[in-house]
């Protein structure tokens, strides 16, 4: 009986010990969690920083994880986590999603004072003026970005030269001007099939990597045209720039390429397609799917409508990053202080020279050694004026409203205005509610 | 009173030996299927605090052409369907009870595509049906060269998705058929020839009603799986072009996770629910009818 006591005593002993050694281990390793969409490149770079950030924050440990790179996909799997109370301390998400998070309070405002700043306004300094304005929230800066981006034209010198053009002196400044060009870099076989295409856009198809929107909407917006009105009471989407866009979209698909064939992203980097509208991150890409390619492309501005009354690029579109209300305290000042890591100015070149992403910081477009003759170069030249894509509460539907309606008009031949007030109907709808 | 505290005892244990079953039950079919219908009330984005609303989830979706075009894109698609893979899987089915060489290498090969994992199977018909793809290579000759549009046209898109629906399942009711049809006692089919019986006459009147449990348990498994039909219309055409494969499965989806919309979604697979019920007790009381 005394025996079996002792051990008893003992067991319990044991037991308390390893108790409080967990504890204190517990105590003393603060574990965040840090999510981020897919970018295959930036992840090396991403791992770098964490790392240095752990060394210089003992007792703090991030745990990173990569998403799809799928943004809705990704901010399905996002929002599915937050929801359940699962979710990431911080996590980098596209910024048209904020409208979702802020009002509702999944996340908090950015604790400049974490990251190193004496005010919001001396953080918001630091960034090229207006690239910030997405993330703000009734003067409140909720995130930091990764990455703004937008889309011009990549060109394949080879097939440029094989059809005696230049590809910089002949690249298309204007949508007309890519269409003369066209009949000259398209080949079609016996049968009148297209086996190399001038150009094509980014339809919205399975395989597309490429965000179509992000440039039709941009050429509406050269033509005048927004998805809201001022007040964002109703949609806009059946104005003349839209229609028109949607019409030179039919227009062109219907002689010289459409979504019936491969995606354009896939066709450019196979070789058989001379033109395509993309995101400088898009080079990395195709350097990863045919590496002989790379050498040979060439970068322009997004063409113009040579109506076009703002002379202006594709849509812009951000990444950030942000903090979980969810989070601990502790949590939170840890994910501020890690943002400095990601965003400070050493990341932001090597997210410039590696991934071709850019971190819109005034020291790095400053910095002409990295800027000049940069590929990026000529999507920063672009971005001067061009709007954000918008962000409303529930406009995840907003893609789909605008592909169902190009849809309507490339495949099913219904006219443009009459495709485009539907699709208006539909987000009159969803802004009542 | 003592067989009564047997009974007791023993319904005792029943009840334990089926409780872990009942247990699951309530937490994975009951529980949401009662969260689901409670969300139903709610306007809930995921990440604010759901707010009551009543039915107006319901007026907006009976409202809503995306519902309407989906329910009915539904209703066709199970039709298409189901009703040649009945017949193909039969057919299959019968033939493969006659005897001839190869004839369990025929069968293994025919279920195969059940044991695939569909998003594999959907990744590989996508490569199929590319323009370029071996579909239109096949059939090339009879289209003068030119290339169908099997996923970006609307009609082609929703052909192409039944295609690779009945192209996956029907091998595994072939099975089911023939189980049923070796269950049928050979005494049946000789007793009918002797009466003077032709084949068709065999066939309508000795192994149609015997197969009937057969048939009834494929019919009904294989509808219910057409109205929930999601994986496809996800990984192939995402319900496009302009929602002409999108089905009430996938259009649950689109408004939870990408328009946020849970408790719209809710409200959908509500109405879901309610038709593959009404169809089920349909079916059982037509089955008992003729049993009857």
């Amino acid at each position: 009986m005394r025996m079996k006591h002792r051990v008893g005593i003992v067991l319990v002993v044991v037991f308390l010990v390893a108790m409080s050694v967990t504890g204190i281990s517990a105590q003393d390793n603060l574990v965040i969690k840090y999510w981020s969409h897919d970018s295959t490149p930036r992840i090396p770079i991403d791992r770098d920083m964490i790392a240095r950030f752990e060394a210089d924050h003992p007792g703090v440990t991030v745990e990173y994880t990569v998403g799809p790179g799928d943004d809705p996909l990704y901010v399905e799997q996002l929002l599915t986590a937050l929801a359940g109370g699962e979710g990431p301390d911080c996590f980098n998400v596209v910024a048209t999603r904020v409208p979702d998070l802020v009002p509702s309070g999944a996340v908090v405002p950015v604790d400049f004072a974490a990251m190193g700043y004496a005010s919001q306004d001396e953080l918001i300094d630091v960034y090229i003026d207006g690239t910030l304005g997405t993330f703000i929230s009734n003067d409140t800066l909720y995130a930091v970005p990764t990455e703004v981006g937008n889309y011009a034209l990549f060109i394949n010198n080879d097939l440029f030269e094989a059809a005696g053009l230049d590809p910089v002196e002949d690249a298309p400044t204007t949508w007309e001007e890519l269409v003369e060009l066209a009949p000259a870099l398209t080949i079609r076989d016996g049968n009148g099939n297209i086996t190399q295409r001038a150009f094509d856009f980014a339809y919205p198809i399975p395989d597309e990597i490429v965000s179509g929107r992000v440039t039709y909407a941009g050429m509406a917006y050269q033509l005048g045209s927004t998805y809201f009105n001022e007040d964002f009471s109703a949609g806009t989407v059946n104005t003349e720039g839209w229609v028109k866009t949607y019409e030179f979209m039919r227009d062109y698909a219907a002689e010289f390429g459409g979504p019936a064939l491969t995606p354009s992203s896939i066709g450019f980097y196979e070789g058989n397609v001379a033109m395509v509208v993309s995101g400088a991150w898009y080079l990395p890409y195709i350097q990863e799917q045919n590496p002989d390619l790379t050498d040979n492309i060439s970068a322009a501005p997004l063409p113009r409508f040579a109506d076009a009354v703002n002379d202006t690029g594709s849509m812009l579109f951000a990444y950030g990053i942000y903090t979980s209300s969810q989070a601990t305290p502790e949590a939170q000042t840890a994910c501020w202080q890690l943002v400095s890591y990601l965003t400070s100015t050493e990341a932001a070149e090597r997210y410039l020279t590696d991934v071709l992403t850019l971190q819109p910081r005034k020291d790095l477009a400053a910095n002409s050694e990295l800027m000049d003759g940069n590929f990026v170069s000529i999507f920063l030249e672009d971005m001067a004026g061009n709007a954000f894509l918008p962000a409303v509460p529930g406009g995840g539907s907003l893609p789909g409203i605008l592909t169902r309606a190009l849809e309507r008009v490339l495949l099913e031949g219904m006219d443009a205005q009459e495709s485009l007030n539907l699709a208006n109907d539909e987000i009159n709808q969803f802004l009542a509610g | 009173m003592i067989k009564m505290t047997i009974y007791r005892k023993r319904s005792l244990w029943g009840f334990l030996f089926a409780l872990p079953a009942i247990l699951f039950f309530i937490l994975f079919a009951y529980y949401p299927m009662i969260s689901a219908a409670r969300l139903s009330l709610y306007d809930w984005n995921l990440v604010s605090p759901p707010q009551f609303v009543g039915l107006d989830n319901y007026t907006y979706i009976f409202q809503d052409g995306r519902f309407q075009k989906a329910l009915v894109n539904t209703f066709k698609f199970v039709g298409t369907y189901a009703v040649p893979m009945w017949i193909v899987a039969l057919s299959m089915a019968l033939l493969f009870t006659q005897d001839f060489r190869g004839r369990g290498l025929f069968r293994t090969l025919y279920f195969v595509p059940i044991i695939l994992s569909e998003t594999v199977i959907s990744i590989v018909w996508r490569l199929l049906f590319h323009p370029q793809g071996a579909v239109n290579a096949i059939i090339s000759p009879f289209t003068g060269g030119q290339t169908i549009p099997w996923l970006t046209d609307g009609n082609y898109a929703f052909i192409a998705l039944v295609i690779v629906a009945i192209w996956r399942v029907f091998g595994y009711y072939m099975i089911i058929f023939i189980s049923g049809l070796q269950n049928i006692p050979q005494e049946y089919y000789d007793a009918a020839r002797v009466d003077g019986g032709n084949r068709i006459q065999v066939f309508r009147f000795v192994t149609m009603p015997l197969l009937l449990p057969t048939t009834v348990f494929v019919v009904i498994i294989s509808l219910l799986n057409g109205f929930q039909a999601f994986v496809y219309q996800y990984l192939i055409t995402r319900g496009g072009p302009n929602d002409s494969t999108n089905v009430l499965g996938y259009l649950i989806y689109q408004e939870a996770f990408t328009n946020l919309n849970m408790g719209r979604a809710a409200a959908i697979s509500l109405v879901l629910f309610a038709i593959l019920v009404t169809l089920t007790f349909i079916q059982l009381y037509l089955i008992r009818r003729r049993e009857v």
